[in-house]
């Protein structure tokens, strides 16, 4: 049997993934009250929703002031008035709670959407479902903002019935606050 | 494929040579291959029995067959037969 | 010509070769070809970029695509010289932002770019469009040039099932999929012309499809008849269409050459054709469950007629002509949605 031992010279195939450099993520560091939320809900997902729904009120109840913003489009005349509203909303609040990833294509637009927000340096809160959590930092990671903050819900989240998402509501609501760096 | 004249010819002279044994022939129209198409012509101008040609539908098939043996890859077949309803 | 990709020194054995490419995780599971520089220069030599011009930036890694990177990864899959130009135009209509790589190079979905070309072209790269176009012909342009498009988003915007994108099955396509359309059969238009270009250029669409959805009858030859069943087909309940909004994504659907011709003769003109697509390309809002009913209601779906379109407009579901002639055939590319179908010439030196 003849065995070939010589070797030839290739070239490697591959690019270096984007992300060396990594943006500064920003906190509140004051109270929430008085503070201007805006939150990004998609129409994709009632859980998120209703989910968001709560905060707001909870927001408003702790002497915030909210901004709910619903997207869903991702190309054509529906993309670009969502991504216009979403710069409108980095441009008029003092943070964002942006979501929801639960899918590939829409953690994608969610964390792409928190970007526009911490661009602006400002606070932002990306909120993911656990089974998009590593896609999320990916994505983030390589847009330059490898230490974006993602909250994380548990997975699966549209399915379950109103009672279960108010109680995920509240459990979470304190993490929410957290990560945007409310002070008391 | 090899839609190409030489093929299609020799097929249309093999059932030609039979089809002029009757006083008919068989005429290469066009043979295209952008649309795979084969265009055939039967004439019965000089054939002296009719009935003694082949029917329309054995004529196709018999024609189709010689084809199909020199002609790799698909192709239409139009055969204009004046005995066949348009 | 200096080309600046880092040199690797591999086995020159096929079989160690292959196998080190699995290694290295350059490999789509199928044996590579290596790309010598010899390999790598011939194919710059046929486009009119630069090697080290940057093409653009695939995600999801967002790695920068230089046209010596795409050349190295063509070599890999056998493109031709003369079918790299044909890589680069796929490439920059994948880039267009209302293609949408973004996302759908990190979706759950299947979805993957779908080549669709035009143009003489198709039969001097052997890009199949006949008996066997999505699959059998074994053309070399088809089979090369598609896996060429999937190895660099592979290779250099770093997608990997189960990695760095969602997709839940992932679909053949993903090997690669590039078919022409056979415009001498087509009653209309070519797929090109109708989207602005010269019969004489070779265009490469690019449409975000989830797969071929096969189509079939063999008990009606009424052209409208047909029609209306491929349009209530294309309208099937989960198709991702309905998942967003109605204005964004197409659906193609290829019409086999014989049904083309009955087609063509009720509709010689292609946008009376799509009219009577989209005009029965919807189903009933009871179809759904109720919390499906919710949300296309919400979504402004529903007509005043408890209808959901599949689309918004006729342009939306695109006509092209391939395939063999058995007839009795159609098939239909659904859409991501998300997504708008982009074009792109092939520039030769």
């Amino acid at each position: 049997m003849t065995r070939m031992t010589d070797t030839i010279l290739v070239r490697r195939p591959t690019a270096a993934p984007a992300g060396a450099v990594r943006a500064p993520v920003f906190d509140l560091r004051r109270p929430i009250a008085g503070v201007h939320v805006g939150i990004r809900t998609d129409g994709a997902w009632r859980s998120w929703r209703l989910i968001a729904h709560v905060w707001d009120e909870y927001l408003r109840r702790d002497g915030a002031h909210t901004n709910l913003v619903e997207t869903g489009g991702m190309v054509g005349q529906t993309g670009a008035n969502d991504r216009k509203h979403i710069e409108e909303l980095a441009n008029s609040v003092d943070c964002a709670i942006v979501g929801l990833g639960t899918c590939g294509s829409c953690t994608t637009f969610t964390i792409k959407d928190s970007v526009v927000v911490e661009s602006k340096e400002k606070p932002v809160v990306a909120v993911v479902t656990e089974e998009f959590e590593v896609h999320g930092h990916n994505v983030a990671t390589h847009l330059g903002h490898g230490d974006l903050k993602i909250l994380v819900l548990p997975y699966p989240l549209e399915a379950r019935p109103e009672a279960e998402l108010r109680a995920i509501a509240d459990e979470f609501y304190p993490r929410a606050l957290e990560l945007l760096g409310v002070s008391e | 494929m090899n839609l190409d004249d030489p093929a299609v010819a020799a097929a249309v002279d093999e059932i030609g040579r039979f089809l002029r044994a009757d006083g008919a022939d068989l005429l290469l129209v066009e043979a295209n291959p952008k649309t795979a198409r084969i265009h055939l012509r039967l004439v019965l101008d000089t054939v002296g029995c009719e009935e003694c040609v082949l029917p329309p539908a054995e004529l196709r098939e018999t024609i189709t067959d010689a084809l199909q043996r020199r002609v790799t890859g698909e192709f239409e077949l139009w055969l204009d037969d004046p005995r066949a309803p348009a | 010509m200096t080309l600046a990709a880092e040199q690797v020194e591999v086995s020159a054995d096929p079989r160690e070769q292959y196998e080190r490419a699995i290694v290295e995780r350059w490999s789509d599971g199928v044996p590579l070809l290596p790309a010598t520089d010899d390999a790598v220069e011939a194919l710059l030599a046929a486009t009119p970029y630069p090697g080290d011009h940057a093409l653009c930036v695939l995600p999801p890694s967002n790695g920068v695509a230089t046209v010596e990177l795409i050349a190295i990864n063509a070599a890999m899959a056998g493109v031709e010289p003369a079918a790299f130009p044909v890589v680069i135009a796929a490439l920059e209509a994948i880039s267009e932002p209302e293609w949408n790589a973004f996302g759908l190079t990190t979706t759950t979905s299947s979805v993957f770019p779908m080549l669709l070309v035009n143009g003489p072209c198709r039969d001097e790269l052997a890009i199949d469009y006949r008996a066997g176009c999505m699959g059998g012909a074994a053309g070399r342009g088809s089979m090369t040039i598609g896996r060429a498009v999937s190895l660099c988003l592979r290779n250099i915007g770093g997608q990997r099932a189960g990695e760095t994108t969602k997709t839940v099955f992932g679909q053949p396509a993903r090997f690669g999929f590039c078919i022409g359309e056979w415009e001498e059969r087509s009653p209309w238009p070519s797929l090109a012309e109708r989207r602005g270009y010269s019969a004489e250029q070779d265009v490469v669409t690019v449409h975000g499809g989830k797969g071929t959805y096969p189509l079939a009858d063999i008990h009606n030859d009424d052209p409208r008849d047909l029609l209306y069943l491929i349009a209530k087909s294309v309208a099937f309940p989960l198709s991702n269409m309905y998942l967003g909004h109605a204005e964004n994504g197409e659906v193609v659907v290829a019409f086999n050459p014989m049904w083309a011709e009955r087609f063509g003769v009720a509709f010689p003109d292609v946008d009376d054709l799509q009219q009577y697509l989209r005009a029965n390309a919807w189903q009933p809002i009871d179809l759904w469950p109720g919390p499906n009913q919710q949300i296309l209601r919400e979504r402004g779906r529903v007509d005043a007629d408890g209808r959901v379109h599949l689309v918004a407009r006729p342009d939306q579901i695109v006509p092209m002509v391939c395939g063999g002639l058995g007839s009795l055939h159609a098939i239909a590319l659904p859409s991501f949605g998300e997504s708008q179908m982009q074009s792109h010439p092939v520039l030769r030196p």
